[in-house]
């Protein structure tokens, strides 16, 4: 199978120019490759506000901005270094924190800038290149562009669990989704008609002949996980075991995207669900994992970051800089990475947003050099174009 | 290919053996024109749906009050599900019984461009209300009266959270006692330039937005679920957005808003996008560029004109050459799967609920079309990869070769049932192979799941 464009992330993630705001129903990638280090990457869609997840409460100028979000420990939130305290919807991610499994990026971005749409944001976080959505870009997604520059790898089918509204997940790549309880049985005379009929076809045709082996495959790979007290998972929890079961196998690499983060308005309810998503799947992860954790890294990354300031219906906007959340066992966590921009005014970007600082992809870059031994050169030359790496992060054990 | 199989399967909701279609591109602009349906299948108006949404809201906090379930409530929120319901029933009905059902498919078009989303039954008879007054109403006009009648109704409001947007030195925030600080929610004005008007590649700033979310302040729905105007929300002084200075009334008025709408609504920004997307959804994916320029050309000579730049797109030769580079995407392509086997509007309305969720809700939402809506703003993907993932595909076959035995008792030979479908030029090489089936049933599945019937 050829890989083009966007055939690992983009398809897989959904097309990053269409996914703002997709339920929590998402496609997943994989790809396999020898060795045992893991890497989960997972796309926050939506723009999630790094600073009432990660609340940089030390500052005093963050209740100036936001009299009634991000109020620190004051109203819950744990405190994590005497500066920064986490949102109390991730309480249940403290243990992970204390053990050293959890970590956090403040103040990151992508190249992009400015327009702060959704959909462009998305789509050059997941192409991993420079600030220009319509600028000529190197073929496929920066995971599609890993996989050769690792002996071996392979990239998988794509599977999807669940079936509400995987439509729109857009994508070049015909072979990019399947859910579980898909049927597609059809008399062995009618089977052969249609192949007939779509012989002529090609989106037709490399459609159904993926539906015709995939739907065997994954029956194989037993896609409709039950719980151990026999009770029917929740779409994130399904999510995230049968990620983490292919994890068990053979594979290495796993993509997929949680959603519902655009929150601009009412954003002490609005964030709870997905921040509880989050909780789901890398309490999950963890579980299904088992030993297999110690190798693993985990990166939660958004388009970008929200209004440094409240706005007025209980909100935030689209803003710039943003936070990452890493974890994992090969993750050097319990701590905060990147320096602080501050809050002022003049330290503020375009007097709104939080400063980028970082470029996320450096920490990417990070994870992926630490996992599969992918040279710096590389990193900047091939996986991210335009992006300079003065000196590795240091987010690995 | 005769002009009317053409037209019907191109502009309209299908071929039919109740329908001959029209023969020439006049008669399919007088149809829409007429819009004849309307009359005959009406749907929720926009105070209908607002008073069904309020007093359900009333019953509801009553309910809460007492802490149980009221007659008044259960009665209300029956009567918002059927309100809801008897809209969709209208809208297929109208697509199955129209000569060509163009109205239906511009109908469609523009409810993905101007997407909503209703997750709630309190939404979605907003939505079906957005549907009739908006769009049915405005998309034979002229733009700019379409880009107003949804920018200023209550659906397009609270969905892009404009309702609760407040200006920061507005009355309405100096004199409110609350911790939290009443503000700005640029939601909205950033949807109106990126996905409405002007597209996210056009030349405007972050500070456009900004001043744009201050002028749009006062745009708001009140208790009754009304569009209101409402002045202590307006943010004082003028605005400007785009390179020019609008509103600073004293006092503010609606009027300074719809002058940007107006504005707006005729930029060349605009015509570009508007007509390029019209190309790109009803003609290829990477529509014609001639198409696209011959139609901007008239949208701008006629500031907007929507029927002048439909009649570009329905006699353009290169609409006719890239016949058939369109995936039907899974609301158009189960409503001609419903005309096709003939089904008419009179069946849809005695139809129960459960049927209609059989017969139409559930097959689309397989296939990754949501009747209360996209769920991103940005509306339903164009590409025809989008449609065609192993799954949805799947789920197109399945429906396909089930769906024909649930709905008639006799179901047609499958040979004149490719030439029904499909148009006497198609049909040939499908009615061949069709013939081999094993059932009947799975004949004329075969000719619903085959490309030629799935593409457009």
């Amino acid at each position: 199978m050829q890989l083009d464009r966007r055939q690992f992330l983009n398809i897989a993630l959904g097309a990053a120019c269409s996914a703002a705001a997709l339920p929590a129903i998402t496609p997943m990638s994989f790809a396999s490759a020898p060795g045992d280090r893991r890497l989960v990457t997972i796309v926050l869609r939506g723009a999630m506000d790094g600073l009432d997840v990660v609340q940089p409460y030390g500052d005093p100028l963050l209740r100036k901005l936001r009299p009634t979000l991000s109020s620190g420990p004051e109203a819950g939130a744990l405190d994590l270094d005497g500066f920064y305290a986490l949102h109390p919807a991730l309480a249940p991610l403290m243990p992970m924190w204390q053990a050293g499994e959890l970590g956090f990026a403040q103040a990151v971005s992508t190249p992009y800038r400015d327009k702060r749409s959704h959909f462009d944001g998305q789509d050059i976080l997941e192409a991993g290149v420079g600030a220009d959505p319509k600028a000529a870009h190197p073929a496929g997604g920066w995971l599609n562009r890993l996989l050769p520059l690792i002996p071996g790898a392979v990239f998988e089918t794509a599977f999807a669990v669940g079936t509400d509204e995987l439509a729109i997940l857009q994508g070049e790549n015909p072979f990019a989704s399947w859910a579980p309880e898909a049927r597609f049985s059809l008399s062995s005379q009618a089977q052969i008609l249609l192949r007939a009929l779509y012989e002529g076809d090609a989106p037709f045709h490399n459609a159904a002949e993926a539906a015709i082996t995939i739907s065997a495959e994954a029956e194989a790979a037993g896609a409709d996980p039950v719980m151990a007290d026999g009770k029917k998972p929740g779409p994130v929890e399904a999510l995230a075991s049968f990620a983490a079961a292919r994890l068990n196998g053979a594979t290495r690499i796993a993509a997929f995207s949680l959603t519902g983060w655009d929150t601009h308005r009412g954003q002490v309810r609005a964030l709870a669900r997905p921040l509880d998503d989050l909780v789901m799947a890398l309490k999950v992860l963890k579980r299904d994992l088992g030993a297999n954790w110690e190798n693993t890294v985990v990166l939660a990354m958004t388009e970008f970051g929200r209004t440094a300031r409240e706005n007025g219906t209980g909100g935030t906007d689209h803003g710039t800089g943003g936070l990452m959340v890493m974890a994992g066992g090969a993750v050097r966590g319990g701590r905060i990475y990147g320096d602080w921009p501050g809050l002022a005014e003049e330290s503020l970007y375009a007097g709104r947003d939080l400063m980028p600082l970082m470029d996320v992809r450096s920490y990417a870059g990070a994870a992926i050099a630490g996992q599969f031994g992918v040279p710096a050169r590389a990193l900047e030359e091939v996986i991210f174009p335009g992006l300079r790496i003065d000196k590795m992060p240091g987010i690995l054990l | 290919m005769t002009y009317a199989e053409f037209s019907l399967i191109r502009f309209g909701t299908g071929l039919s053996p109740r329908h001959a279609g029209v023969g020439d591109a006049d008669l399919l602009m007088q149809g829409l024109r007429e819009d004849a349906m309307v009359a005959r299948y009406p749907a929720l108006s926009t105070p209908e749906a607002s008073r069904l949404a309020y007093d359900f809201a009333m019953a509801g906090r009553a309910a809460q009050q007492k802490g149980d379930d009221s007659p008044e409530y259960i009665r209300t929120k029956a009567a918002l599900d059927a309100g809801a319901e008897a809209a969709v029933r209208a809208r297929l009905a109208r697509a199955l019984d129209d000569e060509t059902g163009f109205a239906d498919r511009l109908a469609l078009f523009w409810a993905s461009h101007f997407t909503t989303r209703a997750d709630s039954a309190n939404l979605r008879v907003l939505q079906a209300a957005f549907h009739e007054d908006v769009l049915r109403a405005h998309q034979r006009g002229r733009f700019s009266e379409l880009l107003r009648a949804a920018t200023l109704h209550p659906a397009m409001l609270l969905y892009l959270d404009q309702s609760s947007s407040v200006g920061p030195r507005s009355p309405m925030a100096i004199n409110q006692r609350k911790k939290r600080r009443l503000g700005l929610n640029e939601n909205h004005a950033r949807e109106l330039l990126e996905l409405h008007s002007m597209g996210v590649g056009a030349d405007y700033s972050q500070t456009d937005v900004r001043q744009l979310a201050r002028l749009m302040t006062g745009l708001s729905v009140n208790e009754k679920r009304e569009f209101v105007f409402e002045l202590r929300r307006v943010e004082p002084g003028a605005e400007t957005v785009l390179g020019t200075r609008y509103g600073g009334g004293r006092p503010a008025k609606l009027s300074e808003i719809e002058e940007f709408l107006n504005d707006l609504a005729v930029r060349p920004d605009t015509a570009s996008f508007i007509c390029t997307k019209l190309a790109r959804h009803f003609c290829a994916d990477d529509p014609p560029a001639g198409l696209v320029a011959d139609m901007q050309a008239r949208f701008q000579q006629t500031d907007g004109d929507l029927m002048a730049v439909y009649d570009v797109l329905v006699r353009h030769p290169e609409a006719r050459d890239s016949f058939g580079q369109k995936v039907r995407q899974p609301q158009d392509l189960v409503v001609a799967g419903l005309r096709a086997l003939g089904v008419d509007g009179a069946q849809v309305m005695g139809w129960t609920t459960p049927q209609l969720h059989q017969h139409y809700v559930q097959p689309m939402k397989r296939m990754g079309q949501n009747i209360n809506g996209a769920s991103q703003p940005e509306g339903w993907p164009e590409p025809a990869a989008a449609w065609l993932s192993p799954q949805l595909l799947a789920a197109r076959i399945y429906w396909a070769m089930v769906q024909p035995k649930k709905l008639m008792t006799r179901l047609p030979d499958p040979r004149s049932f490719a030439a029904t479908a499909l148009g006497p030029e198609m049909a040939p090489e499908v009615a061949t192979l069709v013939a081999r089936a094993e059932s009947q049933a799975d004949g004329v599945g075969l000719v619903l799941a085959s490309p030629q019937f799935n593409r457009r």
